[in-house]
Parts: C-alpha cells; structure tokens; sequence
C-alpha cells in the first residue's frame, strides 16, 4: 500500500509498518510528560526518535519542579556534570532537541497539583491527547488520574522500584482508570517487632519516623485543636471516654506542663530528657520486664532470635552521635514551640555545656508494666470506669495549664520532609533510628541511607527504566493511532532480576447499571439550563435516583440532613455554589461540575456519573 | 546485601564513584559495584538496540567499554541511534563506532571508552582476552558462530551475547559457559547456583520436533533468515520483500528436514523480518536494551537469575519470551 511506502526519512521503520498516517499523527501529537526525572529522561528520548510532536501543529509540554543532582546523573542520562543545579525539564528538553532538532518542546517547572490548575488549565488540557506519567510517587499519579479521568485523556502509566518495573493504559471508555485498583499496602513488620523487638534497620526507621510524627506533628497539632476550642474539645474527649482518648489527653498535658518550653534551653532540657527515656529508661524497664535469661510460657528462652537483647545507652559528650542527636532534636522542639534557634545552639561546645546542666532523675524499672510481645494478642484496651475518673483529672489539669500559657499561643506542628538536607529531619530521624540500633546491637546507618528507607524510595536504575518507557512508547502508536480496542492494549509487569515479562490487557472500567441505563466512571451526565437544586433532585427522580446530597468541589451545597438547606431547594445550583465555594466560574468556563450522592429505589448507595450543568 | 560468589570483588570504590552510583548501589550492593568497576565489555555493531545497551551499563559504571563498527554512519543510522547528532557536519566521514565513542564518553567521566577498529570476522583470541563480555549484533550467523566459537576456547571465561531487533521483533542469545551466581530466594535468604549454557552453534543445531510445540515462533523465523542470508550470501539486513519467495522455499526446506509443520513460522511474520532490513523501531530497541544491560549486569555482579539461553519479543503480540533451548533434560 502506497500509505506503507517509505519516503527516505529517518522515519522508515515505523512508517513502512504503521504508515506516513501514523507518522503524522505522531508528528502533529499535543503529548504532556508529567516529571523529567529517569523516566522523563527515556520517554523523551523515544519520542525524539519516534518523530512525536516534530511538527509545528504538535506539540510536547515537559514539566517538574526539581533540580539536577549529582546521584540523579546515574540513571538519568540526559543529565551531564554542568548540569548540576539546572531545572530538569529545561535540560531535558534541550538534550532532546539534540536529538531531534523538530521536536517541538515547551519545558515547565510546575509541579503537576491542584495549585498549579491556572498553569495546567482547561483549554491547555483539551489540547491534549495524550498524557505520559514519569513520577515517583502515588499521589502525583492519583492527581494526574483524576485529573485525566475529568478531561477524558489517555493516561499512560509506567514506574519502576529497582529491577522491577510496571506499565499501565489508562485508556478513556476502554480500561479502568489507574485509581481504580491500587496496589495492595506494602506490608509492614508488626506493631510489637517495631516498639520493643526491631532486630533489623527498617524496624528501627520505622520507629524513628512513627516517634519523629508523634512528637513533632500529632501532638502539636492535638495541643492546637486543644487550645483553639476547649469546650468543644473537651466534649468530644468526654463523649468517646476510652483509653485512646485519655493517652491523648495526657500527651497534651506533657506538652503544656513538664515539657513546655519557653526558652531554647528548655528545647535542651527536654531533648536530653528524650534521649534518658528513649535510650536508656525505656531500655531499662524492657530488660527489667523480660531479663536477658527470661523464658516463655513454653519454657524457651524469651530473648531467641529474630528477638535481639538491648542494653541501654548512657550519655556521653564526647560521642559526636549522642550531641548530634540532642541538636537536632532540640532545634525542632525549638521550632515546633515557635522559639528561634540562637545561634550558639550550633555549636557543638555550647551545647555541651547547656546539656551538662540538665538534671537527670534516676530511674527505677517499675513492676507489673506490660509489654506486648506478640502481635496476636493486640488487646486494645476498651473504656473502663477508671478511665472516665482519670479523663476528668486531666481535663482540669490542661485547663490550668492553658491559662499559665501566653495569649494566642498555639503550636508549630513540623510535617516530615525528608528531601530538604537543611531542616533537621532526617538528622533526627537518623538519630532516633540509630541510637535505638545501637541498644538492640543493629549496624547503624548513614543519614543517606536513612533517608531512601524512610522514604520507602526504591532507586531508579537504566536498565529498567529504559524498557519501561519503551513498553509504553509501542503503546502510544495504538493511543495515537486511535481506535483500537482495548485487546490491543498491554499492561505490563516485569522483573529484570528473576528475570520475567508479563504483559496483560487493561482491565475494563467497572459498569454500573440501573434501570436499563449503564454508565462506567468515564461517563459524564450534562443538564443544560440554569436549574435549581430542587430540578436537579427531580431530573434524578425522574431517573429513579434519590439524591440527598449535592456537592461542588469540596463545598457542600445540598444534604437531605441539614434542615437549613431547605432553603437552598428553590435556589439556581450555580448561586449557591458561588455563595458557599466563594469562588467564581471563570468566564470562560459554561458550566459546573456536581457530585451527587444518591440511592436508588431500594435504598443502596450508586455512584452516578459527575453531573455538569451548562448555567451560562 | 551483597552476595559472594566467584573473585573480581577486591578493592574499595573511590569516594567519587560511591557518590555516583550511590542509587543504584542500594539496588546491587557495594560488591556488585566493585565487580562492574572491573569489567570490560566489547559491543560490536552500532544499531539502536546496542546504543541503548551502552547507554545502560555506561551509566551502571563498567570499567571500560571498547567498541567495534567501522562502518560510515549515514543517514540511515539517525533512525533509532540517538547518539548519532542530527547534523551531516558532525558526523559525516566518520564510523559508527567513533561517532558514539564520543557521545558515550559524556555519560559517565568514570568509564573509559574507545574504539576498537577492525573487522569481527577476523579477530583472534588473544583480542578477545581483553574483555569479559562480549556483545554482537548484526553479524552473519558465520561470524556470530566464529566468535562464540572463539569465546568458548580461552581459558578465561567471556560471557557472549547476540541481539538483533528487526521491526518490532527483537532475539538475545546467551551464552555463559559455566555461570554460577547468587540466587535470592522469595523468602530473602541466598542459594548458590550454577548454570552450564550451550554454545551458539548447540542451541541453533537442535532437530526441531524435539522442541515443545510452545516455541517462539521467532526461534524458527530467526533461524530461517539467518540460514538464507548465509546461503545467499548476504549481510545480515541486506534482504527485501522481493526474497519472500526465495526464503519461503527455504522455509520449507528446513521444516522438511526437521519434521516441523510450516505453519510454525508464519509467512507474516516471514515477511515482517524480511522488509525490515536494519530498520529498528526505537521503543523495542530500549526494551531490548534495558533487558540485556541487566542480563550483563547480573552476569558481571553474579547476582540474579541470568536468561537462559533466548528472549524473543515481539512488539505485534506484545509478548517476551525465554526459551531454554536445547531443552534441558528434565527429571521425570
């Protein structure tokens, strides 16, 4: 066939199987690379050598928010020394203008996100035809799916963890969208291996990060929620009354009374108390529990393995890991407290002095403490009598604690961020992580390596990577191509290591069906006209749904349980949207979109389709 | 986290190559990292599929890597070759290998690369000591034997592989000799394995109704090719539609002779092959690439489950295959 012919350009291949046809399409593709990381890197590789977007009708958008570092020069190709320090896109998308001087390249620094909708708006999105997705984490691909799902693109799907590596086609209509079916949870060791038995690294990060949100972010923000409304606080506490509650109520209490601080000094005083209670306290009453030569109920020795026997720690100055430890801890007592880090508290001889001050009480292991030990035997402790005596004990002992506090006061919760090398957090985190590997006589770590476990980041390496995106590109020939069926398509999983290659069709969307209508999470309803709330009630009861709740973005603008939304029945969907999102549709924009929570006749919920209403 | 198994290992890596590779290092371990830093690879025949594989253990950190292709880059090579630049100026008069030496050399300070001029074909032995891997691609089946041939008979052990992508279809062949490695079991501990490969010419000589019915159809269609391209004296790629009549008899020949229904080897996929030529298509080259850039790594770092002896993928039923070939006796 003539089409099939080739016309001695540098695309032959492909154009004597798929055809100058294909070519074209390629070539006039409106295609949007979301991260320009390893994946970022080959994608644009492939699509300089595939021809895409080489036209002046066709178009690429790259876009990510990083910078180029030493570590990402092993995988990410595009990448040189030089580079160092420079926007990925930029540099990516220059390198593959080298590679292909007709790509028409548009490199971003916008992180794909709902603040950046103004970048990434809608007349930018209806251009699109297709999306290709190189990110590195879940939630950045939630986003870029729903986002996809709302304009009916196609979503092309790949990651990698090490030599593994997994594609998926998200394909409007024809396959199920990429949030339909998540992977399972990773699993995760035991509560009990985490809190008093680790015997590996991970059990000890794991721990690190669980104390690292207890203390820094979970307590402050309780303290906050506290403080802004006691009453209400208090009723709440009342009202659920269990030991979960009273455990709450007491960390509060700690916070506001022994541990508060004013100065940086107190921030001292209470990371050295941390340092005592984690390390060697906590340590101590462990062993006190169960001595080394304690035995099970069947007899054998309590400390077998994986179980490893811990010894605490006692506090030495001139262990560099120990005052490294205090340091970072107290800056971010400092910091969640609202109190300025001086500037002696960087240096490491200050320090010292100020921790030598702090006074140390003795510790004595206490009998009858319990330690759970196996993870079967979770017996959450239900609500007891006492509990309600201990609750009301507390709450008059918060109360007094918050009249001594200044006016307004109110917590700096700190939310982990582990990729910031100045902000303390993955010094604390290392620290915790290791000065617990130390008593339990587990190889530490180094604050890198603590990093990529916290983080659960499994590297990037070429070789997965590069079949990856290739796996997706011989996918993007049937997407551009266009109508395919969804047996054309193949998802993939593969693992270099074993090494495997499973290729699979994309699962089909979910079909909801109901009353001889049928509709997938693909499909949209729209009702022309400027309608009221009550007409969009009737236009579904006209179709046996009974909606009791209207919502719009994440306003509530009607619910069957609010007497008060009454009034909103006979208003148009539109004005009371404005009113209560205080938001305006953009001009451009000729309608809005509703979720409605509906049942049908017999009373079970049925996710219906999104709702727009063309007002204008 | 890192494995033992055979020498190679000793020596600490610089401060530069840890900061590095420090990623992929919490993939492999240290030792694996040491063991590249030590091997040389030799890549002979510059296509897409094989540019993807240098990119692939350049980045991975190989001690050094020598390329072979004379050959004048034209225009062709822009299709799939994205380390040739688009610019007659830059690379015009110059070979495949000189062309991509230099772009390698970019990738990664730390690895040395250069150029090996001569022809495959008549290299000796003693050449072939340099390296521990050896990558062919795009040779006659003579010379693909000849080398394999020669690879077996040093007394060092030199890894060989053969990758060739034509249109969407792509073939590996492994030859480890004796491999034994680590092996990591779902459970996480490590075992001990040894596997013995046959040489190119056992696994291209084996009678075909030996070979289960569930073969790579590819398997067959490769052999077809590469057996008429010898008889006609072609070089490899050098073939058009226009032979389709030439090799479906030959075709017939050699299921004849091997008691194998045509039907096998579909003529589709016949003339699929044929009217490829050298075209590579770029997506199934980083496939190809990346899958044998980890089979040399893990043959290097004796780390993982290495492909014994073919992968076949094949873009149009999008599936990859292994295939063991002789099969090995089986138990029962």
């Amino acid at each position: 066939p003539k089409d099939l012919k080739p016309l001695n350009s540098r695309y032959d291949a492909q154009i004597s199987v798929f055809g100058s046809k294909l070519q074209k399409k390629l070539r006039d593709a409106n295609v949007f690379v979301v991260g320009s990381g390893a994946l970022g890197c080959e994608f644009l590789k492939n699509l300089a050598l595939m021809g895409v977007s080489c036209s002046r009708k066709g178009k690429l958008t790259i876009t990510d928010d990083d910078v180029i570092e030493k570590s990402n020069l092993s995988c990410q190709f595009l990448f040189r020394d030089w580079n160092i320090g420079h926007a990925k896109s930029t540099v990516a998308a220059t390198a593959a203008s080298a590679i292909n001087s007709c790509l028409h390249i548009d490199a971003l620094q916008n992180r794909a996100c709902p603040e950046t909708e103004h970048v990434f708006h809608d007349a930018f999105w209806e251009g699109l035809d297709v999306v290709l997705n190189a990110l590195d984490n879940v939630d950045a691909r939630m986003y870029m799916d729903m986002r996809c799902l709302y304009f009916q693109k196609p979503l092309l799907e790949s990651g990698t963890l090490g030599t593994k590596c997994n594609t998926q086609m998200v394909i409007p209509h024809l396959t199920e969208n990429y949030g339909a079916s998540r992977d399972p949870p990773e699993k995760q060791a035991p509560m009990c291996t985490v809190h008093s038995f680790p015997h590996n690294i991970d059990h000890c990060l794991t721990w690190a990060c669980s104390e690292f949100e207890g203390l820094l972010d979970k307590t402050p923000n309780e303290v906050n929620s506290f403080l802004s409304n006691p009453t209400q606080y208090v009723a709440a506490t009342k009202k659920a009354g269990d030991a979960q509650a009273r455990e709450l109520l007491e960390r509060i209490r700690e916070c506001l009374e022994e541990e508060y601080c004013e100065r940086f000094e107190d921030c001292i005083t209470w990371a050295r108390l941390k340092f005592e209670d984690y390390f060697s306290n906590r340590v101590k009453q462990l062993t006190f529990t169960f001595p080394e030569d304690a035995a099970t109920s069947s007899g054998a020795p309590f400390w077998s393995a994986p179980k490893r026997f811990p010894r605490p720690l006692e506090f030495s100055a001139t262990d560099v890991s120990h005052v490294q430890f205090i340091m970072a801890a107290s800056i971010l007592r400092a910091v969640s407290s609202g109190i300025d880090t001086p500037d002696w508290a960087k240096s490491t001889s200050n320090l010292i002095d100020a921790i030598s001050k702090v006074y140390i009480p003795e510790f004595k292991p206490k009998s009858g403490v319990k330690i759970q030990t196996n993870e079967k035997d979770n017996n959450i402790p239900s609500a007891s009598v006492d509990d309600a005596a201990v609750i009301e004990d507390l709450l008059t002992k918060l109360e007094a604690c918050a009249k001594k506090l200044p006016p307004g006061f109110r917590m700096k919760p700190i939310h982990f961020e582990k990729d910031d090398d100045t902000n303390f957090h993955m010094d604390l985190i290392a620290g915790l992580a290791n000065m617990r590997a130390r008593n339990y006589g587990i190889q530490e770590v180094d604050k890198l390596k603590a990093k990529l476990i916290a983080g659960r980041i499994i590297p990037a390496i070429a070789t997965s990577t590069a079949m990856a995106t290739g796996l997706v590109c011989i996918e993007l020939y049937k997407v551009l191509a266009g109508g395919h069926p969804v047996d054309d398509y193949r998802s993939t999983f593969a693992n270099l290591a074993i090494p495997m290659l499973t290729r699979s069709e994309p699962l089909p969307p979910t079909v909801i069906k109901h009353q001889g209508m049928r509709w997938t999470v693909w499909d949209r309803w729209s009702i022309k006209g400027d309608i009221t709330v009550a007409e969009l009630l009737k236009w579904l009861s006209d179709k046996g749904l009974s909606a009791y709740s209207v919502s719009y973005g994440t306003s509530l603008l009607y619910n069957t349980m609010f007497p008060r939304h009454k009034d909103r029945l006979g208003r148009k969907i539109a004005d009371v949207a404005r009113e209560v999102a205080k938001v305006d549709v953009p001009e451009y924009r000729k309608h809005l979109d509703v979720v409605v929570a509906c049942e049908d006749d017999k009373g079970n919920d049925i996710d219906i389709p999104l709702i727009s209403i063309y007002f204008r | 986290m890192d494995g033992g198994g055979g020498g190679g290992a000793e020596g600490e890596l610089t401060a530069q190559e840890t900061a590095l590779y420090d990623r992929q290092i919490r993939v492999w371990g240290v030792d694996a990292q040491k063991r590249l830093s030590k091997a040389h690879v030799l890549v002979c025949g510059m296509n897409g599929t094989t540019i993807e594989f240098c990119k692939n253990i350049v980045l991975a950190g190989v001690g050094s890597l020598s390329l072979m292709d004379d050959h004048m880059v034209t225009e062709d090579d822009l299709n799939a070759n994205f380390l040739i630049p688009p610019d007659e100026s830059i690379y015009g008069g110059r070979s495949r290998a000189e062309v991509c030496c230099e772009s390698l050399k970019d990738f990664n300070p730390m690895v040395r690369v250069s150029v090996e001029k001569g022809d495959l074909s008549l290299v000796d032995g003693e050449f072939l000591d340099k390296f521990d891997i050896v990558v062919v691609s795009g040779a006659s089946l003579k010379t693909k034997l000849f080398i394999n041939d020669n690879c077996r008979k040093r007394s060092k052990r030199i890894a060989f592989y053969a990758i060739d992508c034509k249109d969407s279809c792509g073939e590996i062949f492994v030859d480890l000799q004796k491999h034994s490695y680590v092996q990591k079991k779902p459970g996480g501990e490590t075992e001990q394995q040894e596997l013995t490969y046959p040489s190119l010419q056992e696994a291209i000589s084996v009678h075909w109704s030996t070979l289960p019915k569930k073969t790579a159809k590819l398997y067959f269609a490769m052999r077809v090719l590469e057996n008429y391209e010898l008889s006609k004296g072609y070089n490899p790629g050098e073939t058009t539609l226009s032979d389709i009549p030439a090799v479906l008899s030959q075709r017939k020949d050699m299921c004849d002779k091997m008691s194998l229904s045509e039907s096998q080897i579909p003529t589709a996929l016949m003339e699929r092959l044929l009217a490829a030529g050298k075209k590579e298509h770029p997506p199934v080259c980083a496939i190809l690439g990346g899958i044998l850039g980890q089979e040399v790594i893990k043959s290097i770092s004796c780390k993982g489950d290495p492909i014994k002896n073919f992968f076949f993928f094949d873009a149009a039923d999008g599936k990859g295959v292994i295939e063991d070939i002789p099969p090995p006796p089986t138990a029962n």
